[in-house]
């Protein structure tokens, strides 16, 4: 048995005008086992409609960018939670998997969502959705909330009611 | 046979569900102010009714907003339902810890769950003198009026991974408390040959255990059902071959479902 696989070679040819590019000839032997092959060759050269305008690179521009936080991941939706106009919670519902994809997962963890408007051929403009997460899970801490005197007031009357906390 | 009513009230993003008791009396399942005035403020709707029970499904807000001047009237509430496990504990690490992150939201992390932390501390603490009743699916059913109330849910177990995150805590190592809509009581009311299901927020894992515990009873199935978590889709398992709410509905067409969808985007809502 033998398997012969010729190497390929180079044929530059001169073109008659510039539009006319330098085609390449590969020239290949048939894997036919137990025999040398026949040599067959083809070209490749460029297509000559090649003068179509280039294509205007589409443009990006952030409109809105918003700091939040996962509040409850509900499934197929998260509800999360916007600071607007400085310091606002906004509360929304937004298709989780977006989300997932770009890493927030964990109740609570910040992220931030760009407002995207990319123009298009024609003028033709979209509106997209850019996620990034602030932290990633491992950075969570435990923050210490001081309860206020009325907290503790009504915290103290719970533990009358339901008794004492058992851990 | 005298009736049995009940009526779901427009409640925006929560819930309200008053019973009328063949005996006339009532009981309040969760409640929330609703969007406009389409029903009259709490305390005129209970006005100069007797009410067997005031039951906070779970410790979630938008199920509990409005029980905090009913429960603040305390006259004619024989109980207060609940389910939150060694309660103390929990609103404890609810208002005092809060998992954070190091981000320019941090403050406003703390500020929304203290608007959580303030609705649990006023609510728990407005109990009073009224005698609380602890729900879990091991609990022995109770009969008012004629009608038998089940608990089917939330399993014991849910309340045992509640307290052990609570012990872990309170070694001063970081631990998740579990999602709260776990603790969403899941009623079995049985009235004659009727079943109706109330289902809170209660999540995939809450009904696998409940359709055990429906079984175990050889209880009917129910032919009204208030849709568990506003139609989300973390409630309603749609894997094949496995156990969904649904399955304690009757299946001849005439199961009827109650949704308190809120602002819910309908195109997310699960196939009910």
């Amino acid at each position: 048995m033998s398997v012969k696989v010729l190497n390929y070679s180079d044929v530059a040819e001169s073109s008659r005008t510039a539009e006319i590019f330098a085609r390449t000839t590969i020239r290949y032997g048939t894997r036919d086992y137990g025999s040398s092959g026949d040599i067959s060759s083809f070209e490749i050269r460029p297509a000559l409609e090649s003068k179509a305008p280039a294509r205007k690179k589409p443009t990006e521009k952030v409109v809105r960018r918003l700091n939040g936080f996962l509040v409850e991941d509900k499934g197929e939706e998260y509800e999360v939670a916007f600071v607007e106009k400085g310091n606002q919670l906004v509360i929304y519902y937004l298709p989780a998997r977006h989300l997932r994809k770009a890493g927030i997962t964990a109740p609570n963890q910040p992220f931030q969502m760009d407002e995207v408007e990319i123009e298009l051929d024609g003028g033709r403009v979209m509106t997209g959705y850019v996620f990034c997460p602030l932290a990633s899970r491992s950075d969570s801490f435990i923050d210490a909330i001081e309860l206020t005197e009325d907290r503790k007031r009504k915290f103290s009357a719970i533990v009358e009611k339901f008794g004492k906390p058992k851990t | 046979m005298a009736n049995l009513r009940l009526d779901f009230f427009e409640s925006a993003q929560g819930e309200t569900i008053l019973i009328e008791f063949p005996d006339g009396e009532f009981g309040l399942v969760d409640a929330h102010p609703p969007r406009e005035n389409s029903r009259p403020d709490i305390l005129t709707l209970i006005a100069g009714k007797r009410l067997h029970f005031v039951c906070l499904t779970h410790p979630h807000a938008d199920h509990g907003i409005d029980l905090i001047p009913v429960l603040q009237r305390q006259t004619d509430i024989a109980e207060f339902w609940h389910t939150s496990p060694d309660t103390s504990s929990f609103i404890f690490f609810c208002a005092t810890q809060r998992w954070n992150y190091p981000s320019p939201v941090r403050d406003f992390v703390n500020e929304f769950w203290n608007g959580w932390a303030d609705f649990l501390l006023d609510l728990y603490s407005s109990v009073g003198v009224i005698p609380e009743r602890k729900f879990h699916s091991r609990v022995q059913p109770t009969e008012i009026a004629g009608v038998e109330i089940w608990c089917l849910g939330p399993d014991e177990k849910i309340a045992n991974e509640f307290v052990k995150a609570y012990k872990t805590r309170a070694t001063g190592k970081a631990k998740w408390l579990p999602d709260p809509n776990f603790l969403s009581a899941i009623f079995a009311l049985k009235y004659g040959d009727t079943v109706i299901i109330l289902g809170a927020d209660a999540l995939k894992q809450n009904w696998k255990d409940a359709i055990a515990v429906h079984r175990k009873h050889g209880l009917a199935r129910a032919k009204v059902l208030k849709v568990p978590h506003h139609g989300a889709s973390n409630a309603l398992e749609l894997a094949q071959k496995r156990d969904n709410y649904l399955d304690l509905c009757v299946k001849d067409g005439s199961a009827l479902s109650v949704l308190f969808a809120g602002d819910a985007n309908p195109m997310l809502l699960s196939p009910t």
